[in-house]
């Protein structure tokens, strides 16, 4: 299939048109079958410019289905875990459960910059000065994903979140069904919140995140 | 304030990038240089190597944005304690360094990378090599798979020529053009080209200096040239100056010019400027009552 910027090139043309807006050191890259972002992003908090990063943004193959993905290439950022950089370099800049408030319906490149990807390199430069990163952090691998499950739904045993990923990886959850926390109430009654994890999980993250889960299942076991 | 005041905003611009001596950044290069001069002296302890800054330190064309901490690690002509060749001070020097660091070979350099990854934003590269006589400097360097195994050079002669031409706040300006632009020409060639194009005109304002340098590499790419003072006749640098390279520059160039032409130099160097070490940590501060879009990183 031709990549999406040969079927869709007045997409290419206003995703361009707006990062040259907002970013003059910015430029998209067309090559190899894959389009990019590159250059020098300058990072704002508010109207104030606190630094710049060298940064690559690679759009993704469905763009703009999936979201891109980032990299600092400048070399400024140390590969370690507490930064939130994956090994390949790639940033972490959300979980893939919390990307529908990153990218949604009508999310341009220049709102993927403006938004999550400026909000990582704040929040690195306020832990670097201060220790701690801003806008909370997750918990790195599995952790992580569990951790957000239990929030969202206030379901807090491990069995019980485990159950709820299960239901939301097979794309079926009403609210009358008996609550995967094991209490034998309806969902709606019982963890109402699980509901609401209809509307932004997909199968596919749920069903990623469930593969995890058993590969660690199979490792703990396998450990014993 | 561009329209009116070029000179007072590349100035301003050029202030953000400028590293007190108390700053956290100088701060951990000098601590990590202690930890390399450390490493190489009880390495080569029958040896009594001369270890410097290089590089943008030594230069004083340093820019907060981008800097690497270079080291030169010069052995006497008559000290083969650490080396009877070139190529084994360099791969003797490697070896000590690598009992602490992961180490790429770079033709000239040696590149450290921390085997427990550090908080350190820079890299860090030591170029050893072998006086050629005693004082005058000039000394033989290992060149690590390239045909020609001995280039010769001199630190002195580099820095004085980069420190004192008269143009520096112009190379740092072209540097911080090299970074954002991600032209990526290498620094050396960079500032050797800024200090030719602008060698009669050091005594015109700033912005007009950058707007010299970016009209030639547009205009007059393809005859650009430069030479190694420290060896004219013998260290080729036209690789580092290939036509690719030159037609990067030219692009670049043009597509700056255009945007001082239609909206200014803010356009280039960006709006609102890096502000000063106070006010950055307050505006990071107040960053989660600020930033309207957050974020929780996670890793895979």
């Amino acid at each position: 299939m031709r990549p999406w910027f040969e079927r869709r090139p007045l997409l290419l043309a206003s995703e361009k048109e707006a990062v040259a807006a907002g970013y003059s050191t910015l430029y998209f890259v067309v090559a190899d079958g894959v389009a990019r972002v590159r250059g020098g992003l300058p990072i704002r908090v508010g109207s104030t410019v606190v630094d710049h990063f060298q940064i690559e943004v690679r759009l993704a193959d469905d763009h703009p289905t999936s979201h891109p993905v980032a990299r600092e290439v400048g070399g400024r950022i140390a590969p370690l875990s507490e930064h939130h950089l994956n090994d390949d370099g790639q940033i972490c800049l959300f979980l893939p459960e919390e990307a529908y408030a990153h990218w949604g319906a009508g999310a341009t490149v220049r709102s993927f910059l403006e938004g999550p990807v400026n909000s990582y390199f704040v929040g690195y430069l306020h832990y670097r000065a201060f220790g701690i990163w801003p806008f909370g952090e997750r918990r790195h691998g599995l952790d992580g994903s569990l951790d957000f499950y239990q929030e969202r739904s206030g379901i807090t045993t491990p069995d019980g979140v485990v159950s709820l990923i299960e239901l939301l990886a097979r794309g079926r959850i009403k609210g009358h069904w008996p609550c995967p926390c094991g209490s034998n109430l309806p969902i709606r009654s019982c963890h109402p919140g699980a509901l609401n994890l209809r509307e932004t999980v997909s199968t596919s993250i749920a069903e990623a995140t469930l593969g995890r889960v058993r590969e660690a299942l199979r490792k703990a076991a396998d450990s014993v | 304030m561009t329209e009116q005041d070029p000179n007072a905003y590349l100035e301003a611009v050029l202030r953000a990038q400028t590293l007190t001596d108390d700053s956290d950044e100088l701060t951990a290069l000098r601590a990590r240089r202690t930890e390399v001069d450390r490493l190489l002296r009880d390495g080569f302890s029958d040896s009594t190597p001369t270890l410097r800054y290089a590089g943008s330190k030594a230069k004083c064309t340093m820019i907060r944005e981008s800097f690497d901490l270079d080291i030169t690690c010069y052995f006497g002509r008559d000290d083969t304690a650490a080396g009877e060749t070139l190529k084994d001070i360099y791969t003797n020097a490697a070896d000590v360094l690598e009992r602490e660091y992961f180490v790429e070979r770079k033709p000239s350099a040696l590149r450290l990378r921390s085997k427990t990854p550090s908080r350190d934003d820079f890299h860090v590269d030591v170029v050893p090599g072998r006086f050629i006589d005693g004082d005058d400097g000039d000394v033989f360097l290992y060149r690590h798979s390239v045909d020609k195994e001995r280039q010769k050079t001199n630190l002195d002669v580099h820095i004085s020529h980069i420190r004192d031409s008269g143009v520096r706040p112009a190379i740092r300006l072209m540097k911080l053009w090299n970074v954002r632009n991600a032209v990526n020409v290498k620094t050396f060639v960079l500032e050797l080209l800024v200090i030719d194009l602008l060698s009669k005109k050091r005594d015109e304002n700033l912005s007009d200096q950058v707007l010299h340098v970016l009209t030639a590499f547009r205009d007059d790419s393809s005859s650009l040239c430069v030479q190694d003072p420290a060896n004219p006749g013998g260290n080729d640098l036209s690789d580092a100056l290939n036509d690719t390279v030159k037609l990067i520059m030219a692009v670049a160039a043009r597509n700056s010019l255009a945007r001082i032409e239609s909206g200014g130099w803010e356009t280039l160097f960006g709006a609102a400027l890096v502000p000063n070490d106070e006010e950055r940590c307050n505006a990071l501060r107040n960053a989660p009552s600020i930033v309207t879009v957050q974020s929780k990183p996670w890793r895979l």
